[in-house]
């Protein structure tokens, strides 16, 4: 008996509910078909999760914070012999390689996601101003407790949050009429930095890391119109001077693969305000532009050209999303309706 | 003589097998252990989409309903961001285009706006002098009729209805087995030579 000598790979996406997720499985469908087993799991019920329609496999699993989801997690990889696993949801992230640095991801299974430093950066928001700073990239002044810095106008957001869920916009006088009755909070898992705050416009920086620098690819996304945290209208960009702050940053954090992060303007210019250590659900915007980045992701994991999945953008772009409608079958006894 | 070439879109042009396969897979409930391949083959042979679940080991009920799904959410604008342009085709009508050829784009959707924002997507609207989108259910006749009227020096495409079309026509036509119907069957239906792909037919007849 001989072994296929092009075995399907198995792929686990975690929180497949995102829409992170559902861009990352709608281009392994789009670019890798059936060639691709792919699997997906998420805390809600399949009829409750889109990309369940594209998925091979779809599992229902506890939360992450549970104790239970480990074992979960481990037994999914292991029973199914999961070749990729692309955790999504920060936290996850920040456990899923955890696993890997104590040896508990199963030896056959590769995670696609950053290192522990990256992941640090990207889920420690006053570890991050200090990891920017040493790597000589800017980053707004950033403090703990109470501020160190002079500004008419700040900012108090998560230390551990995500995105700009948290954030509060105060002027000086608001923020020491707070810090009167005390520091805020410098506890890791509930407490919040201040930072300077900066100005718009903001942008997210879709970066590709490829293993040379010629396949590297870096796209800027202003947000337009933004509905329950979704970008509804983007203009797409490349932009030379964020391009090799992008470049600096993946170099840094020695990163291979896709991830964005957020920049904002301070007085001295631009300043990254966040990173995420893999791209976001809006970054799929950019594939309507003929640069795919989780395509390029997924095609750098299975040791493919990277290169078909980028084009040169000559201006600017305006992408619109719209939603689109899909028929969840609640069970396999549910009869066959007529549409 | 006009150099015009006249294409099909799907299965000639853009690969949508993934999409089909996809949709497929996204209408049947998870109870029912298809094989997804084996479809496809048993499509490219001929088979409607009914008759290859039938084949598959469907009832013809549940084969018949989950066509029904899938005919209705096939079109739908998500699952056509599935489709990808077959390699090196772009390049192929970038250097068409670079020799004067005339490019004529001839498909059958049901819906025309769909189809403009795919091509626009795809980066092959700019190569396209014009593009005719004609009824899926009556393909051959309204096929023939542009092709009549556009007179071009060949016609290629992925079925049986595309050759219908330009024999009807009396137009030239070339057939590939990139899509919807494969090598044996159009071999089968009196189409000769079968390419593989576009590409492969363009080096070889243009």
């Amino acid at each position: 008996m001989t072994s296929d000598p092009n075995p399907r790979k198995r792929i686990l996406i975690g929180a497949a509910g995102t829409g992170t997720a559902f861009a990352a499985c709608t281009a392994i469908r789009r670019y890798w078909g059936d060639s691709v087993e792919l699997s997906a799991m998420d805390t809600n019920p399949h009829y409750l999760v889109t990309s369940s329609l594209l998925a091979d496999h779809y599992f229902q699993v506890k939360p992450f914070r549970s104790p239970e989801f480990v074992d979960q997690l481990l037994a999914i990889l292991t029973d199914h012999a999961i070749d990729f696993y692309l955790p999504l949801y920060p936290q996850e992230i920040k456990l899923a390689v955890e696993l890997k640095h104590s040896r508990r991801l199963p030896t056959a299974t590769r995670l696609i996601g950053p290192g522990p430093e990256a992941c640090n950066v990207a889920s420690d928001k006053y570890f991050a101003a200090g990891w920017l700073s040493e790597h000589g990239l800017p980053s707004p002044k950033t403090c703990l407790g109470i501020p160190d810095f002079d500004a008419t106008h700040y900012c108090i957001k998560p230390r551990m949050g995500t995105g700009s869920t948290g954030l509060r916009l105060l002027t000086k006088v608001e923020l020491d009429a707070i810090c009167q009755t005390g520091p805020l909070s410098t506890d890791p898992s509930d407490g919040v930095i201040i930072q300077e705050q900066c100005f718009a416009p903001e942008l997210t920086v879709d970066v590709f890391i490829g293993q040379q620098n010629s396949q590297s690819r870096v796209l800027c996304r202003e947000r337009l119109e933004i509905k329950s945290g979704v970008s509804t209208k983007v203009r797409i960009t490349e932009d030379e001077t964020i391009t090799t702050l992008a470049i600096q940053l993946g170099t840094s954090l020695n990163y291979l693969g896709a991830f964005c992060f957020q920049v904002m303007r301070n007085e001295k210019g631009w300043c990254v305000i966040d990173v995420n250590p893999r791209p976001g659900a809006a970054s799929a915007t950019c594939s309507v532009t003929g640069n795919d980045f989780y395509g390029a992701m997924f095609a750098l994991a299975f040791g493919e050209n990277t290169e078909p999945f980028f084009q040169r953008l000559p201006r600017a772009v305006y992408v619109t999303r719209q939603y689109s409608d899909f028929l969840m079958i609640e069970n396999d006894e549910t009869p066959l309706l007529r549409l | 003589m006009t150099k015009r070439l006249c294409l099909d879109f799907d299965g000639t042009v853009v690969d949508c097998r993934h999409r089909q396969m996809a949709v497929l897979h996204s209408v049947t409930p998870k109870s029912l252990d298809i094989d997804r391949h084996a479809i496809w083959n048993s499509k490219r042979n001929g088979k409607s989409t009914t008759d290859a679940l039938k084949h598959a080991g469907l009832t013809l009920s549940q084969s018949m309903l989950i066509a029904m799904r899938w005919e209705k959410f096939i079109e739908d604008r998500f699952w056509l961001s599935l489709d990808v342009v077959f390699p090196n085709v772009e390049e192929t009508l970038i250097e068409l285009k670079r020799r004067d050829w005339q490019l004529v784009l001839i498909t059958a959707r049901r819906d025309p706006d769909a189809l403009h924002q795919q091509l626009l997507h795809l980066r092959i609207r700019r190569l396209l002098n014009s593009v005719h989108v004609v009824d899926p259910r009556k393909a051959a006749p309204a096929k023939a009729e542009i092709l009549y009227r556009e007179q071009p020096m060949l016609f290629v495409g992925d079925n049986e209805s595309d050759g219908t079309a330009a024999q009807l026509a009396g137009v030239p036509f070339k057939a590939v087995a990139s899509g919807q119907r494969c090598r044996e069957f159009m071999t089968d239906h009196g189409y000769s030579p079968i390419y593989s792909t576009l590409v492969e037919c363009i080096d070889a007849v243009v």
